[in-house]
């Protein structure tokens, strides 16, 4: 649990300028302290042209050391928790007369006592000491990883939802991954097939659009001629389920949506498409999969099998099937 | 040339940009346009993660349009909240003006 500051500084306006001078006595005093000469002034706009704050704390401060061509940047987020949240890096920002470009420390933070205390910690380093950019990238990686600091935790077997309606789900292709699949193809016991896309997150849960699918559509999907926003817009059965997963052992929420009052913000951008496989091989990979489960079926259950014309033409269809895959 | 600036996305082992250079300032549709260009670029795993600090770079644009522009210098990172690994969007005027009505 941490100490909070200025907590409602993006509501009210006055605390917002409060907010803002406090960051400038905190660097100011963290000048005099250390008894350094260093000459700073204010460095980025954060008014647009006429003069209309932005009060976004984006940035929230902002200073510029010429005689080091190094610069802060403070950007301060919304209050979320009661941890300390905290991230920082190095960048690098064009000057615009030449190539020479301003070494930047960018912090982001949800302002507390603790959050800012590491803040200055941080700006010392980078302006008071100077010190270089890999020993000050140590330091951010060390005081970043300090496990006071909210991470954001996620394990493999939270992605899916358990307990709901869709049943217990297996991944079949993963399309998208970024640090975890984001966009990937599901399928429950009884064989429906549901796309699934990753759209937000929160300190404590993700949120899914699932989508129940024929095979002909992902095939058509996972060729690229229907693209992600269709996919979800245009259902076949015009419904979607928003579902949130969380990183404990919570039950997963579900929730049907209809296709007309999907938010805009939960679907992929219009145009995004898959592409990389055939329809012949993915009508091979999907009817593999489908396949080898009736197989198995059939094996643990001979005798439930009756013998008939359509189970005949299947059987020969999983031969030419299996013949073409070996050619 | 009087007016410059670039849109970024970074973090997670990406640096893609799209950027102006030019005597008048670019407008809010040059913007967008440029933001657009980015998404499109950038591999799909990557659009999709920013896909927030996209929107919420279109917002900045557009509110920027709204209020006369955006003098430099100017720079600006998305999306809100901590940005793990990195991973955003940044709009910089790096000198001039831009996102004129």
């Amino acid at each position: 649990m941490v100490h909070h500051l200025f907590k409602d500084f993006l509501e009210n306006q006055e605390v917002y300028v409060l907010n803002e001078n406090d960051w400038k006595d905190q660097f100011d005093n963290l000048l005099s302290q250390n008894g350094t000469s260093l000459v700073c002034r204010e460095w980025l706009k954060t008014r647009f042209s006429n003069g209309v704050k932005f009060f976004d704390g984006n940035p929230i401060f902002s200073v510029l050391c010429p005689s080091l061509n190094r610069a802060v940047r403070i950007i301060q987020e919304e209050l979320t928790n009661d941890h300390l949240v905290i991230s920082a890096w190095l960048d690098e920002f064009p000057t615009g007369d030449d190539q020479e470009t301003i070494k930047e420390l960018v912090i982001v933070l949800e302002l507390s006592e603790e959050s800012r205390d590491l803040a200055k910690g941080l700006i010392k380093a980078w302006l008071v000491e100077n010190a270089g950019c890999e020993e000050m990238q140590n330091l951010i990686d060390k005081e970043m990883t300090s496990p006071l600091i909210h991470r954001h935790p996620r394990q493999l077997q939270h992605l899916l939802p358990t307990h709901t309606f869709l049943g217990s789900l297996t991944i079949m292709e993963v399309h998208v991954f970024y640090d975890w699949p984001r966009l990937f193809t599901c399928q429950n016991a009884c064989g429906q097939l549901f796309l699934a896309v990753w759209f937000d997150e929160t300190e404590s849960a993700d949120f899914w659009l699932y989508v129940n699918l024929s095979p002909q559509r992902l095939v058509a999907i996972r060729t690229g001629q229907i693209d992600l926003y269709d996919a979800f817009r245009g259902a076949e059965n015009h419904w979607v389920y928003q579902v949130t997963t969380y990183y404990d052992e919570r039950v997963s929420q579900i929730e049907a949506v209809s296709c007309d009052t999907i938010d805009e913000d939960w679907l992929p951008k219009p145009g995004q498409r898959l592409s990389g496989a055939s329809p012949t091989e993915l009508i091979y990979g999907i009817s593999r999969e489908i396949l080898e489960q009736v197989l198995q079926q059939l094996v643990d259950q001979p005798f439930k099998i009756e013998k008939s014309a359509a189970n005949e033409e299947w059987g020969t269809n999983c031969k030419e099937w299996e013949t073409k895959r070996a050619a | 040339m009087e007016h410059r600036g670039r849109i970024q996305a970074q973090g997670g082992g990406l640096e893609a940009s799209e950027s102006w250079s030019s005597s008048t300032p670019p407008t809010k549709q040059e913007g967008l346009d440029l933001i657009d260009k980015l998404e499109r670029k950038i591999p799909l795993a990557e659009a999709m993660v920013r896909k927030k600090a996209f929107e919420q770079a279109r917002t900045f644009v557009e509110r920027a349009t709204a209020n006369g522009g955006a003098d430099a210098q100017v720079s600006i990172s998305f999306p809100k909240g901590i940005k793990v690994k990195g991973i955003q969007v940044d709009i910089e005027v790096i000198k001039g003006k831009a996102f004129v009505p």
